[in-house]
């Protein structure tokens, strides 16, 4: 399927809509791999009963921490994908040399990803919380706070991502700097499911991880590109 | 003396905190040095390689 | 004071004698303070009503926690400059810091936990400070990480001051967040601040201790950077009066020492 390259000046909205077609199409193509991560998202939450005792009310109480561990470790596995097939072919050195604002282009790219990654997960996030009974309202607020949180977890690994483009140690470099940064947004993503279901409602959860997804949006683009420049120094 | 060392029943908690502070100190110490050593080394070992025709 | 054109020192040629001194200044300031601290809080500060001879760890356990917090936030300040000036000694130091960093938020864990079976029964309390040291530490166990992954130095540098910055702008978020997350699942009404009341001669050989730390921390980072200097300047001629003092100047054998 033929793409127009940026071949003329592009305004930032344009280099967003453009990147983020073409990751996604890209992403359709291997669908396989789309799949993948959210196949592991599953797997990785049915380990833990496995592992334990599965006592319903044990499983009920810990269902939204291994959900969001879940769901962090899922998005650590997707996280080469962003930049890894074009640092290999050289597409990402033609993204630095095309007339268009890298952090527009790459703000597409992280937006692809998180439509073919963070957001089925938070569909899915129904399934993981049946396997461990969670009530339905435990299941919408865990929905919402995976909605919420997961663009500020995307950005933060994008960064991550490109800060180890060519690094040696591959994933559990990356891991190792994601997974420090991602503890807020586990505290408090997890913690939402757990304040609602204690009755103590979960609004100041949900409001702090909309806020960080938001200020992620903000500076993210400006500090991913400059960690894709250094990449290429 | 021994009933100093014995830091009133919790001498192995202080001496395991302290032995492991001095443990850490010595450490780094001799890690910076053979550090030091070993760069000077290798700058020698490539200032010669460079002296080459 | 004022005079000093500190710029000058900006070069690493110029800076490596500059660090030597220092090292062994610090190095003794260090000791000193040690000394004093130490005879102080073993010597003359009293054994503590409730928990005994085991409050004595805080002398050590304090002292590490801020260091290791501080260091962080200088290496954050040197990444600024390394970023923005594009230069390559703010680097070098930030580079240098790191490992001391590390070690202190090693020891403010051990130490803690040492502390804390005697006075509250467990060795490991999730409790704020000790968790966000436990996510500092892993901080900087990524930055030594990203460091070592990538081979060209100059890249590795802004590489990791572009994660410093990251960081540091997280670090308060993540004490925070843990701070919250602790005071919800309030298990232990423990808490690792509740020092003893601290007696005059308590406090002053605590503040003796982390003086004697920071010095520490200084000495160190500064022999560090001399190493690292040696290491990336291998082929300049200072280097090489120092390296290969017998051997004379080879001209045309040398990389120009230029402006960073």
């Amino acid at each position: 399927m033929p793409y127009r390259a940026i071949t003329e000046p592009a305004s930032a909205f344009a280099a967003l809509v453009w990147a983020c077609s073409r990751d996604l199409r890209i992403a359709l193509r291997h669908r396989g791999e789309v799949a993948l991560v959210l196949v592991f998202f599953l797997l990785v939450g049915s380990t833990f009963p496995l592992a334990m005792a599965p006592d319903p009310a044990l499983l009920r109480a810990i269902a939204p921490g291994i959900a969001w561990v879940s769901a962090l470790l899922a998005t650590l596995l997707s996280l080469p994908r962003l930049f890894a097939a074009d640092h290999a072919d050289g597409t990402l050195e033609q993204l630095l040399l095309a007339p268009a604002p890298l952090p527009a282009l790459l703000t597409g790219k992280v937006l692809a990803h998180w439509l073919t990654t963070a957001a089925p997960l938070v569909l899915l996030s129904g399934l993981a919380g049946l396997q461990f009974d969670l009530e339905p309202e435990g299941i919408a607020i865990l929905a919402a706070s995976l909605l919420l949180g997961t663009p500020l977890l995307t950005w933060l690994g994008a960064i991550s991502a490109a800060l180890t483009l060519g690094a040696r140690g591959g994933s559990t470099l990356l891991g190792l700097l994601v997974l420090p940064l991602a503890v807020p947004v586990l505290i408090f993503g997890a913690g939402s499911v757990e304040a609602a279901s204690a009755g103590l409602g979960a609004e100041a959860h949900l409001s702090l991880l909309a806020a960080g997804s938001i200020l992620a949006s903000m500076v993210g683009p400006a500090t991913l590109a400059l960690a894709v420049k250094i990449a290429f120094e | 003396m021994s009933e100093w060392l014995a830091m009133g029943g919790h001498g192995f908690f202080i001496w395991s905190s302290y032995g492991m502070l001095a443990l850490a100190l010595v450490v780094e110490i001799m890690v910076l040095r053979r550090a030091r050593r070993s760069a000077s080394e290798r700058a020698r070992a490539m200032r010669a390689d460079a002296r080459q025709p | 004071m004022a005079a000093i054109n500190w710029f000058r020192f900006a070069s690493p040629a110029s800076f490596y004698p500059l660090a030597g001194k220092l090292t062994a200044l610090f190095g003794w300031v260090a000791v000193l303070l040690a000394v004093a601290g130490l005879y102080v809080g073993f010597v003359i500060a009293p054994t503590d009503a409730q928990q005994g001879e085991s409050y004595r760890i805080i002398f050590i356990h304090v002292p590490a926690a801020w260091m290791a917090m501080l260091i962080y936030v200088v290496i954050a300040f040197w990444s600024v400059f390394s970023l923005a000036l594009n230069a390559r000694l703010p680097s070098m130091m930030a580079q240098a810091l790191a490992p001391t960093g590390a070690l202190f938020a090693f020891i403010a864990l051990w130490t803690g936990a040492f502390w804390g079976r005697p006075t509250w029964g467990t060795y490991w309390v999730w409790d704020a400070r000790l968790t966000s040291t436990l996510v500092l530490l892993f901080l900087y166990l990524g930055l030594i990480a990203l460091r070592s992954g990538i081979d060209d130095p100059r890249r590795a540098d802004r590489a990791c001051a572009l994660l410093a910055l990251v960081g540091v702008v997280n670090v308060p978020i993540i004490y925070f967040s843990v701070r919250w997350w602790n005071t919800l699942h309030q298990g232990a009404t423990i808490s690792m601040g509740a020092a003893p009341k601290m007696a005059q001669t308590m406090l002053t050989a605590m503040l003796l201790m982390t003086f004697s730390a920071w010095a520490y921390a200084i000495a160190t980072a500064f022999h560090r950077v001399r190493t690292i200097i040696i290491e990336r300047e291998a082929l300049s001629d200072w280097v090489g009066k120092i390296v290969d003092p017998s051997i004379p100047g080879q001209p045309g054998t040398a990389h120009a020492e230029r402006q960073p």
